[in-house]
């Protein structure tokens, strides 16, 4: 049967983790002692956070019955003080199933909540812990508060090293039948920038045109999933085209669906695949970047966007 | 805002499309919840510890509309007291003493033998402004609300039977002597009707009543209304009287100016004004919320100016005046729209370069297709949020990144399409969504067959739901707050014996 890749390799066990070698001795350690504190994971997109969370409940739990004593929420999703007072607390408080001694709430991207949220997150977290560990996952743990990092065990993940990453892949290649040739390797690399599950998707996708991964292969398949629409809105202003690139604009914001923040993310990703004057680039990416600043302090994704549109339009053409 | 108790006529829209069904409440998600939370409270045999539900909230976003909905999803009857009925301490009373005392009243007009058990719902609407007026009511009396307060607070103490309090502004029931409803009421509040909401049902009574209606028109109806439901349906009727067309100009009749006549003379004292100061002058008679004002204008540059400078310097212009404006969102300083204000007027000053005026000035299309597309918009983020939960991720990261490569391995391998939709959960509007539209019906046909073949196999993909518990959890948090004394503390630990000393010791 055809599955999402992403979640057919995710490992079950610790032992099947790559990289994060010290990480997972001690985890590995705590979970054998059948107890653990509460954790804080910290570190970037695609180094092994969930797995390990996922893992670690399973090990703890063991059997079918795992979930009963795992709920996992993720903070993005549901950044409110409401998460903390609903979900978090009717799920802490509760008895746990099965005759385990505590139940294990994993929460993603903790970096999203709210202080005020993260402020009651805090209490909930010491008045039920006899019945319930938190571990909390972060991309930066600054964003969580001092007191609920004093309350944690602090593990830091890193980015995978190459290595790591191609003994994970080998047991795709084995088990799809693909091959990816040494050269493509490094392409997938550079595509995904030691992000093991964006590295998963891309192979995959590559994989539906043909089982020998090769660097073309990666390059045209990445290309045709690329959001084009993204760089339409650098493209567009950059021939004269305000007009159609604004409507455009429209278009991503309410038929697509996106955030400002996400086609500010996007756009900075695609500046740098579009051919143009490497000053121009410079120029454009500074405007990105205080457009980003102004949507962080509040401003409208709408107007600045389209400021940033003109800007465009107005730097291409004096070069051009 | 009166209603004529009990009675239902289909000669008035707002009453004909008051929704009888919780479910029905445009934009009410979470207070909807809470409301059925309290309702079933009342199922057990034992009376619930909050027997009365304040419904605060502005005119016309439903809160009447709720409470009889509940009622008639839980089954109860209603005796519904408002602004026609007098409410002295005396009626009050006399409400609680023959009916909120018992479980056992049939009918309005008091208690009975009856067997079945039906509660009877009190509902006292506006009981925010009518308490303890000295004024005489109407009969000529003196008595009015005198009192009123008072008995409610006994009402509320006494009740056996669920009591709903529907105020407008929550102070004015529960100042003074109805202090103590603060603790003994749970308390909903509903916010405004969003203005897309509102276009979504204006639209919905138009087609019911056979009247093309333009969307130009909808727009400005739902915008005005402000978050009134109420006032925007019986706006539309009025507009509608013994019409089947009805458009933007048929809308002075309500004493509104026309939206577009003077917005666009106000965009065209800006965009051609003499001087700065001349901008300034032209922008202060305009009627209009600033923050649609910035949506009229950038939508306009280009009619306004045509060259790439020009455009650069008046969008330049503008999007530092919406600095301003997000900073009196933030933080309410309104004292800032003065700056957003003249930064706009210098779009006066942005044009340099010649420029022949041959467009017309344009509608936002912005607000148009935003309440136009809200649907898909929902669509694909719920969609994001269930695949999300599939690959242990955030819908936000779904639609950042993996999000396009999914849908095209989906539409390239049907097969791996079903096994995300089962997975995933996704319905068709979802996948149509994921897909931009662009797969064939009897591909979508396929793979939602090949889905529900593999929901059999599914295994679980969340662990297991757990009832959200709300509000009465909130005094408790703030009771925690309290740092305990430290003998109370050695005797919470003693109590509990298990509390937690340091990390690694459980």
């Amino acid at each position: 049967m055809q599955e999402i890749w992403t979640e057919k390799y995710r490992p079950l066990k610790l032992s099947e983790v790559v990289g994060q070698t010290e990480i997972l001795k001690r985890l590995k350690a705590i979970v054998d002692s059948g107890n653990i504190p509460h954790f804080l994971f910290a570190g970037p997109a695609g180094t092994g956070k969930t797995t390990c969370a996922l893992a670690m409940a399973r090990e703890i739990f063991g059997g079918e019955g795992w979930r009963d004593n795992f709920q996992e929420l993720n903070a993005s999703d549901e950044r409110g003080i409401q998460v903390v007072r609903t979900k978090i607390k009717s799920f802490a408080r509760a008895a746990p199933l099965g005759g385990a001694q505590f139940k294990v709430i994993f929460l993603d991207e903790a970096d999203s909540l709210t202080q005020d949220a993260q402020a009651a997150l805090r209490r909930t977290m010491e008045r039920y812990s006899n019945t319930c560990r938190f571990i909390l996952s972060c991309n930066y743990s600054s964003r969580i508060i001092p007191p609920i990092q004093s309350r944690c065990s602090v593990m830091r993940f890193t980015p995978l090293n190459k290595e790591d990453i191609r003994e994970y892949l080998k047991r795709i290649e084995r088990t799809e039948g693909i091959t990816i040739t040494d050269n493509a390797f490094e392409t997938l690399m550079y595509i995904s920038q030691g992000d093991l599950r964006k590295t998963v998707n891309v192979l995959q996708v590559a994989a539906s045109f043909s089982k020998d991964i090769d660097s073309e292969n990666l390059y045209s398949s990445s290309a045709l999933a690329r959001p084009e629409q993204i760089a339409k809105l650098i493209t567009l202003p950059m021939q004269g085209k305000f007009g159609e690139a604004r409507k455009h604009l429209e278009e991503l914001i309410t038929s697509g669906g996106l955030a400002g923040e996400d086609i500010i993310s996007q756009l900075h990703r695609e500046l740098f695949n579009l051919p143009m004057d490497d000053d121009i680039r410079v120029r454009i990416l500074e405007s990105i970047g205080e457009v980003d600043f102004r949507l962080v302090e509040g401003a409208d994704e709408r107007i600045q966007i389209e400021a940033l549109l003109a800007r465009i339009q107005l730097l291409s053409t004096k070069h051009g | 805002m009166a209603r004529p108790d009990g009675v239902r006529t289909d000669s008035s829209w707002t009453e004909k499309y008051r929704p009888g069904d919780l479910d029905d409440l445009v934009g009410h998600i979470r207070p909807v919840a809470e409301l059925r939370a309290w309702g079933r409270s009342w199922s057990s045999d034992r009376l619930p510890e909050r027997r009365a539900l304040i419904i605060e909230g502005d005119p016309g976003v439903g809160k009447t509309t709720a409470a009889l909905a509940l009622a008639s999803e839980m089954g109860w009857d209603v005796v519904e007291l408002n602004a026609s009925d007098s409410r002295n301490m005396e009626s009050i009373r006399m409400l609680a003493t023959r009916g909120a005392l018992s479980r056992d009243i049939t009918d309005t007009d008091g208690y009975t033998g009856s067997e079945h058990h039906r509660l009877k719902m009190i509902l006292l609407d506006e009981a925010d402004n009518l308490f303890e007026r000295s004024a005489s009511s109407e009969d000529g009396t003196d008595v009015g609300d005198r009192g009123g307060k008072r008995a409610i607070v006994e009402l509320v103490r006494m009740t056996k039977q669920p009591v709903v309090l529907i105020v407008n502004d929550l102070y004015g029931l529960t100042s003074g002597s109805g202090a103590s409803l603060n603790q003994s009421c749970l308390k909903v509040r509903f916010r405004k009707v969003s203005g897309a909401s509102i276009a979504k049902r204006l639209r919905f009574i138009c087609s019911r009543e056979k009247v093309a209606c333009e969307e130009d028109l909808v727009i400005a109806l739902s915008e005005r209304a402000d978050g009134d439901m109420r006032s925007a349906v019986s706006d539309l009727q009025l507009l509608c009287a013994g019409k089947t067309r009805i458009g933007l100009k048929d809308a002075d009749v309500l004493g509104f100016r026309d939206v577009r006549g003077s917005i666009f003379e106000t965009l065209d004292r800006v965009f051609k004004a003499s001087s700065l100061k001349a901008a300034i002058k032209g922008m202060e008679s305009v009627d209009e919320d600033i923050g649609s004002l910035i949506l009229w204008m950038s939508e306009n540059v280009e009619v306004a100016m045509s060259h790439p400078e020009d455009i650069d310097r008046a969008m330049q212009l503008l999007s530092k005046a919406d600095i301003f404006l997000g900073r009196v969102r933030r933080n309410q300083d309104f004292g800032l729209w003065n700056y957003a204000r003249k930064l706009m007027a210098a779009l006066s000053l942005a044009r340099k370069h010649p420029h022949a005026f041959k467009e017309r000035y344009r509608f936002p299309s912005y607000l148009r297709s935003m309440s136009r597309t809200k649907e898909s918009r929902g669509a694909m983020r719920e969609a994001t949020l269930r695949i999300g939960r599939v690959l242990h991720t955030s819908s936000r990261t779904v639609m950042d990144d993996p999000i396009w490569r999914l849908a095209l391995l989906c539409e390239r391998d049907h097969e791996l399409a079903s096994y995300l939709v089962a997975q995933a959960d996704l319905e068709n509007e979802h996948l149509k969504v994921l897909t931009g539209g662009r797969m064939k019906a009897a591909d979508m046909d396929e793979i939602m067959e090949g889905a529900k073949a593999l929901s059999a196999l599914r295994s679980r993909p969340r662990g297991i739901e757990y009832d959200f518990q709300t509000e009465e959890d909130h005094d408790e948090e703030a009771a925690e707050e309290e740092p305990p004394t430290p003998e109370v503390k050695a005797a919470k630990e003693q109590e509990k014996g298990l509390r937690q000393s340091g990390l690694f010791d459980f």
